[in-house]
């Protein structure tokens, strides 16, 4: 289970990793939203994996450390989420505002010289 | 203690509640706000000198226990950095007064909301924390570089946000690394857990740190990752690179309070984790700025170099490693921050008259400008040949400061800088401490030069050229931040005395564990022990 | 953990997802889009496996969401066409080879690195966390069964308030960008399928300019306006629960934010406008004064900036429920939420309309020839 999630996790970020280092505006949103997903799970994985162990206390009163998930780094992947969720927003809208202004997607905001 | 984040909150808030369109409304809150802020900061100052410990004291958000939720802590070093921002925010704005303020939508919310970031990030003792306010002060920072639009704001913006991102990215996994193998957030917690670390795990706190590390020395400007910075600073509205000269000293600062923190003398086998790539990073990082400032062919292009130099000159000289270095450092950083920020408010305002026909806003303004009233922008201004004296003074204080050639504060912050270089051993003196003085000497040389060449090339050279015409609320902020210098070089002792003491107990943090763990927590002669 | 058959299925779909937009972004965006919505559900299921129901409910709106906006925004792109061999010069094409073959070593390092350093963390013991405390506080103390909305809106709240405010500062900049946005001069025109359906229109000698585009989207407008209130029912109903259940203010505002959004697809930017008066900037500022007044009331009792307290109240009719004050903070944070999401989503919207208008003239006899 764990190698699984480690597999996928490294194959997002090298899937990332790969369209951020492209020259086209599009490729780098995409590769970008790629990476934050690769993080997200990356954070949850540092809790260490458990299943069906939501962090949802059942009758109230005091609860159990071992029986639950460790609910750290979900409120932290919240977050993250949200923030990402917020940069990319900001990113695809200066990328129509460049490619408005200068004409290309590409992101020195002109074509190569052939 | 919680004001400083929370006045700019409130200010932004209202701002967006009244609606965003009224600009005096905004600018009266926003002149208020800053000004709250300069008198916070100064109290926070003196409190923490005051105290016995150095520590004002500690700030528990929610009324939770310590390593568990948040909190803030104020000591002399996040004073300092406070009370800069807040100086720079008060000249930066008054300056954006004059018209800057006009070119796009939402300065004033934006303006304030990149305050709260700074201040956050200067007073949280929590690693995610830290992350979060980072974000809101580079949103904040995304915001006001593209503010204006423009074609080259927003290519060079676009470049600027896509590298934040990323080192966000690096960011987020460090802080996670490092909970997943230390189970906390919390700085001072994660201080006294660091020496205890299992031997296999190390490998793995390490790498966590080290990729930490590249994403703060990202935003600081560290060689190599520091070819985004000279573009977006020569691009950015003159006010607001003048702001963002302290954007990059947020990175020294993490690294400083960091790195003496997680990896000082007492971190175990993880002392001075990354020392050596620090000063090396540091070292290239003066030697790049410095060739880029002679390369530079226009000013606000040269000014962001210098941004390097100063980034770099205060990272090796915190990778040295000893008090009297970090102390200097500290004083250079406020000195050089204050005399970049006077600098790039002043470039606007000699360029301005050099090529009206390339100026930024006319560009903006025949293209884009139909919905923004500049009309009164060049009318107002008084054409008065006493403004070119006075811009020429400015400039030759800036150069002085920058270079640090006496008798202002730049002088005196290298000068504290070698003798701690050169008097950090008894006997013998290190060879990097020889190779940081040559670099610190040439740089100077460089910069200098530079300057100088601009300068002629501006000021003197060019008979034919239009007297700028520039307002009063203009040159103000750039006499006032001069004359901070002054006041520097001035009371060098007593300033030089506190940053002594702010480095002294970032070297000796058990102050800073016991305020923030409590008494009970913090293991009482974990400092002597690991010693 | 032992070895699971369907979560290795489940994730080598994720894997073939991520692989093939990487593949496709530069060509075919629109796939390299549905196939990154492939791995984020991927994603998403992940989080449900793991036990982090919270997680997978934000990150299947956020993730509506973003596509929306991101097809929003494929308007605006230039048309690409693979191109042919031998269109770049020899050296060129030799730099560019040796670029790719960089990049992909780099990207493999990368990924591989990743992978290594999460399996390493995963397989060794847990060190002592602060987050047991977490567990045992959050309903004694904090007052809510959900730990992590606990965690959110009460332990960490700090991190909660800046988050927000991150969300506002992105909605501001957009509004900002954009009032100034021109179009680029090849996306000016109608896009290619309207103008056929126009130039249909207009053939038929019966039907009137537009009539085309407008009965496509008949049915979909008459779901999506029946779908309206029923989506803002579980709006509030995310929001309401959120401290004890899966839900909380966020997953709550952006919910909210796409029943708008619908609105705006299903009859048109106009219609609404002249139907609904939505404020997003007032939202937005209303939401950051009601959290950040809550966490300041704390100050007038002498307790420290976001201090929460909760009580039980008695309401005639419903009876015995849970107040917080950490839901009233939560509150601020659904109606910023709502207010920075529909900003960007209409301020993106809003720019198809201006193209049509902007230059009018030019666009005008373009169409026109197109058109006749």
């Amino acid at each position: 289970m764990e190698i699984v999630l480690a597999i996928g996790i490294g194959v997002l970020v090298s899937s990332g990793v790969w369209l951020i280092f492209r020259p086209r505006t599009f490729q780098i949103v995409i590769g970008l939203s790629l990476l934050s997903y690769a993080v997200n799970l990356f954070i949850i994985a540092m809790g260490r994996l458990k299943t069906e162990a939501a962090p949802i206390l059942s009758a109230g009163g005091v609860g159990d450390p071992g029986r639950y998930a460790d609910p750290l780094p979900q409120a932290l992947v919240l977050t993250a989420i949200v923030i990402s969720f917020a940069t990319t927003a900001l990113l695809l809208v200066v990328l129509i505002a460049s490619r408005g202004l200068t004409g290309t997607d590409h992101v020195d905001g002109r074509e190569l010289d052939r | 203690m919680v004001a400083p984040v929370a006045v700019p909150l409130f200010a932004s808030a209202a701002m967006l509640v009244l609606g965003g369109d009224r600009r005096t409304l905004n600018a009266v809150l926003n002149v208020a706000s800053v000004a709250a802020l300069v008198g916070i900061a100064i109290a926070l100052l003196r409190g923490a000198d005051a105290s016995p410990d150095g520590l004002l004291g500690v700030y528990r958000l929610g009324d939770w226990p310590a390593p568990f939720a948040i909190v803030l802590v104020v000591d002399r070093l996040t004073a300092i950095m406070l009370l800069l921002t807040s100086l720079l925010a008060s000249a930066t704005l008054i300056f954006s007064l004059a018209r800057w303020h006009r070119v796009g939508a939402h300065f004033h919310s934006l303006f304030q909301l990149l305050l709260m970031g700074l201040n956050g990030a200067f007073l949280t003792g929590d690693l995610f924390n830290l992350f979060v306010f980072f974000e809101v002060l580079l949103a904040a920072s995304y915001g006001l570089a593209l503010h204006g639009s423009g074609t080259a704001r927003v290519t060079t913006g676009m470049h600027y946000i896509i590298v934040n991102l990323v080192a966000s990215l690096l960011f987020l996994i460090g802080v996670s690394l490092i909970y997943g193998v230390t189970g906390t957030l919390n700085m001072a917690d994660l201080a006294t857990r660091i020496p205890a670390i299992r031997a296999e795990d190390r490998a793995l706190l390490e790498t966590g740190a080290a990729v930490l590390g590249i994403a703060f020395l990202t935003k600081a400007g560290m060689w190599p990752m520091c070819f985004w910075l000279p573009r977006i600073y020569a691009v950015a509205p003159p006010p607001v690179a003048a702001l963002f000269a302290i954007l990059t000293k947020v990175g020294v600062y993490i690294i400083l309070r960091l790195w003496l923190l997680l990896f000082g003398d007492h971190a175990g086998s993880s002392a001075h984790f990354g020392g050596e790539l620090l000063l090396i990073g540091g070292m290239a990082t003066i030697v790049f700025g410095a060739i880029g400032c002679l390369a530079s062919q226009d000013m606000a292009r040269l000014a962001a170099y210098s941004v390097l130099v100063s980034s770099g000159t205060a990272l090796s000289a915190i990778a040295m490693g000893s008090v009297g270095m970090t102390g200097g450092a500290l004083y250079y950083l406020v000195s050089s921050t204050l005399g970049l920020a006077a600098f790039f408010l002043l470039i606007e305002l000699i360029e301005r008259g050099r090529e009206p026909g390339a100026d930024l806003l006319a560009v903006t303004r025949e293209l884009y400008g139909e919905e923004d009233e500049l009309d009164d922008a060049k009318a107002t201004g008084i054409e008065i040949p006493a403004s070119m004296a006075a811009l020429g003074g400015a400039f030759i204080c800036c150069t002085l400061i920058i270079s640090g050639l006496p008798p202002l504060s730049g002088f005196v912050a290298k000068f504290a800088l070698l003798t701690a270089a050169l008097n950090s051993q008894p006997n013998s003196i290190p060879i990097a401490a020889w190779i940081f003085l040559v670099i610190l000497i040439l740089s100077g040389l460089a910069t200098l030069i530079a300057t100088t060449r601009a300068g002629i090339h501006a000021l003197w050279a060019s008979p034919d050229r239009a007297v700028p015409s520039v307002r009063l609320v203009e040159i103000i902020p750039i006499v006032a931040l001069i004359l901070f210098c002054a006041a520097q070089t001035m009371q060098a002792g007593t300033v030089m005395r506190y940053t002594l003491a702010a480095a002294e107990s970032l070297y000796t943090p058990h102050d800073y564990l016991r305020g923030v763990l409590g008494a009970e927590n913090a293991p009482q002669n974990y400092w002597r022990e690991a010693r | 953990m032992t070895f699971d058959v369907v979560f290795a299925i489940i994730w080598a779909v994720g894997i073939s997802c991520a692989l093939a937009a990487a593949y496709q972004a530069k060509f075919h965006r629109l796939a390299a889009l549905i196939f990154v919505g492939g791995a984020g559900l991927v994603t998403c299921v992940s989080f449900v496996w793991l036990s982090a129901p919270d997680l997978a409910l934000t990150q299947l709106v956020v993730e509506a969401v973003t596509t929306v906006l991101l097809v929003l925004g494929l308007r605006w792109l230039p048309k690409r066409f693979e191109k042919e061999k031998g269109e770049w010069a020899d050296a060129t094409a030799g730099i560019l080879r040796w670029y790719r073959v960089r990049d992909i070593f780099v990207a493999a390092v990368a990924g591989g690195g990743m992978a290594v350093l999460a399996y390493a963390v995963m397989t060794s013991p847990p060190p002592d966390s602060i987050s047991n405390f977490f567990v045992e506080n959050a309903y004694t103390k904090g007052g809510g069964t959900n730990i992590v909305n606990v965690i959110l809106v009460d332990f960490r709240a700090f991190d909660t308030l800046g988050e927000i405010t991150i969300l506002g500062i992105v909605g501001l900049t957009v509004f900002a960008l954009l009032r100034r946005f021109r179009p680029a001069a090849d996306s000016i025109p109608m896009p290619e399928q309207q103008r056929a359906q126009d130039l249909f229109d207009h053939e038929s000698g019966t039907r009137q300019r537009g009539a085309t585009v407008k009965s496509a989207m008949a049915i979909p407008a008459l779901m999506m306006a029946a779908l309206f209130p029923l989506i803002i029912m579980t709006a509030l109903y995310l929001l309401l629960r959120g401290h004890d259940l899966p839900g909380g203010g966020f997953v709550a505002g952006v919910t909210m934010a796409a029943a708008f959004i619908l609105q705006y697809m299903a009859r048109g930017t106009i219609w609404v406008e002249t139907h609904l008066r939505i404020l997003p900037i007032r939202w937005m500022g209303a939401g950051l004064l009601v959290a950040a007044g809550v966490g300041a009331a704390a100050l007038l009792f002498g307790r420290p900036f976001l201090t929460s307290s909760f009580s039980y109240v008695d309401i005639p009719w419903i009876g015995r429920v849970p107040a917080a004050s950490a839901m009233l903070f939560d509150l601020g944070v659904f109606a910023l939420v709502v207010g920075a999401t529909v900003l960007m989503l209409i301020a993106i919207a809003h720019q198809s309309m201006r193209s049509h208008r902007a230059p009018r003239a030019s666009l005008v006899n373009e169409s026109n020839i197109e058109v006749r």
